[in-house]
């Protein structure tokens, strides 16, 4: 697992900055409130879906790596990006990858050689859709402005790393850190409701 | 010629010649006589007859000869119908083969590039290394058409030919099958092709293998089943080519 997750690291980027996006459709919306991503040239062959909250609005990105950001707000996100992996690996050996605790290590020097200044409070194993996924917790600061003035603010955020046959799914939640209590049992939700169609 | 009489419930019988002595199926002890002998004795000890007494001689052609005809009559049959059955598998083998390579056809819904290029990527994390033949074709072909190939999901004929790899896919199998069937197959034929895999023996212990001869479909119902036995297959190539 010696790679580099672009995918994350812009991510990253969109949360703490303010990149400018190029919008398409490439998924599309049911009446029940779910997304849908089938044949979708980004997502290397991976088919899936993901509830949409009321009053959240989805947007796909032509960022690389970046398939989707969902966002009830600017301080309140979710980001679905796909890497490819180094080859397939089967539920039993994600389990051992993910509870090995080799991605909390990787993840966390990326984001300090990128200078986020983030600070990883929390790492817990989970399942999404009968894959393992790892769950890391991190505070970071962000640059808001305020008039001609930036302020530095705390966010907290969460990257959920999902091991599916030969690629990581990562989905990435984030909000200021006042809400964070809030809205940690709704983002745990959201990300569960994501589901695999092939 | 020499002439025989026999005795026959007391009273003489003959002359007869020795073929017609022969024909009559004397049992043992009848008594004969013939110019020669001092007074009548048992057939069994004559020096004409003997033979035909002493258990050692068994007319073969007289006892078997309708069992013989037969046998014969039937290795004839027999061989006509294999030399047919060898000559038109032979036949249908060269014929199916060109009907398949003529009919086979691309569909564009189908990359199988993206299988072809993950093989790779996957016998390289295991250390394998091969070269890129210069002729790739995998196809689909309606192989339930032709004799040979019914029920065959896929057929590569780039075995021990590093030229090419040419594999034709059954779309009736294609059509059906899972995520995880197709890769197992499409893989399964890319290791005829390319690594020069044989089949495994049809072992109960080899059915989960990936280069099993048949395809259990009710046993790859999940990825993991075709991800842990492609893992196998590779490791234990790579382990080969590194003790070769």
């Amino acid at each position: 697992m010696n790679r580099v997750y672009n995918g994350v690291l812009i991510a990253f980027i969109i949360l703490l900055g303010h990149i400018e996006k190029v919008h398409s459709q490439d998924f599309y919306l049911t009446k029940d409130g779910y997304a849908y991503f089938e044949n979708n040239p980004k997502t290397l062959g991976v088919n899936f879906g993901i509830g949409i909250p009321e009053e959240w609005t989805i947007q796909d990105s032509e960022l690389p790596g970046v398939i989707a950001e969902m966002y009830h707000n600017q301080d309140i996100k979710l980001i679905i990006s796909i890497e490819a992996g180094e080859t397939f690996i089967s539920r039993k050996q994600a389990r051992v990858a993910v509870d090995s605790g080799e991605i909390d290590r990787k993840i966390t020097e990326e984001q300090e050689m990128q200078g986020f200044g983030t600070t990883l409070i929390d790492a817990t194993s989970e399942i999404v859709d009968s894959y393992p996924a790892r769950k890391l917790t991190f505070s970071m600061l962000r640059d808001d402005f305020i008039g001609d003035s930036v302020v530095k603010n705390p966010y907290i955020g969460e990257l959920w790393f999902i091991f599916y046959e030969d690629v990581q799914i990562c989905i990435m939640t984030f909000c200021p850190k006042h809400q964070y209590e809030k809205n940690s049992i709704f983002f745990r939700n959201l990300v569960k409701s994501f589901f695999f169609l092939n | 010629m020499k002439q025989f009489y026999y005795q026959y419930n007391g009273q003489s019988h003959g002359p007869y010649s020795a073929s017609e002595i022969v024909d009559k199926k004397l049992p043992k002890g009848t008594y004969i006589w013939y110019e020669g002998l001092d007074s009548w004795i048992p057939i069994e000890k004559s020096t004409a007859f003997s033979k035909y007494y002493n258990g050692s001689y068994i007319d073969i052609w007289g006892v078997f000869k309708y069992t013989i005809i037969i046998l014969f009559v039937l290795c004839i049959v027999f061989l006509c119908i294999s030399g047919d059955i060898l000559f038109a598998t032979i036949n249908t083998e060269t014929e199916s083969k060109d009907d398949i390579q003529r009919t086979a056809y691309n569909d564009p819904s189908v990359d199988f590039n993206v299988y072809l290029e993950k093989f790779y990527r996957d016998i390289e994390f295991y250390g394998i290394r091969t070269v890129m033949p210069n002729s790739v074709t995998i196809k689909f072909a309606n192989l339930d058409k032709y004799k040979g190939t019914v029920n065959y999901n896929g057929i590569s004929y780039g075995y021990n030919d590093d030229s090419k790899i040419e594999i034709y896919v059954n779309p009736t199998f294609w059509n059906n099958a899972t995520k995880a069937q197709k890769y197992w197959m499409i893989y399964h034929e890319l290791c005829h092709d390319l690594l020069n895999l044989d089949h495994t023996p049809e072992l109960p212990e080899n059915i989960d293998k990936l280069m099993y001869p048949h395809m259990d479909c009710s046993r790859i119902a999940h990825m993991d089943d075709f991800i842990e036995a492609s893992q196998e297959t590779f490791i234990l190539f790579a382990l080969q080519c590194r003790n070769q």
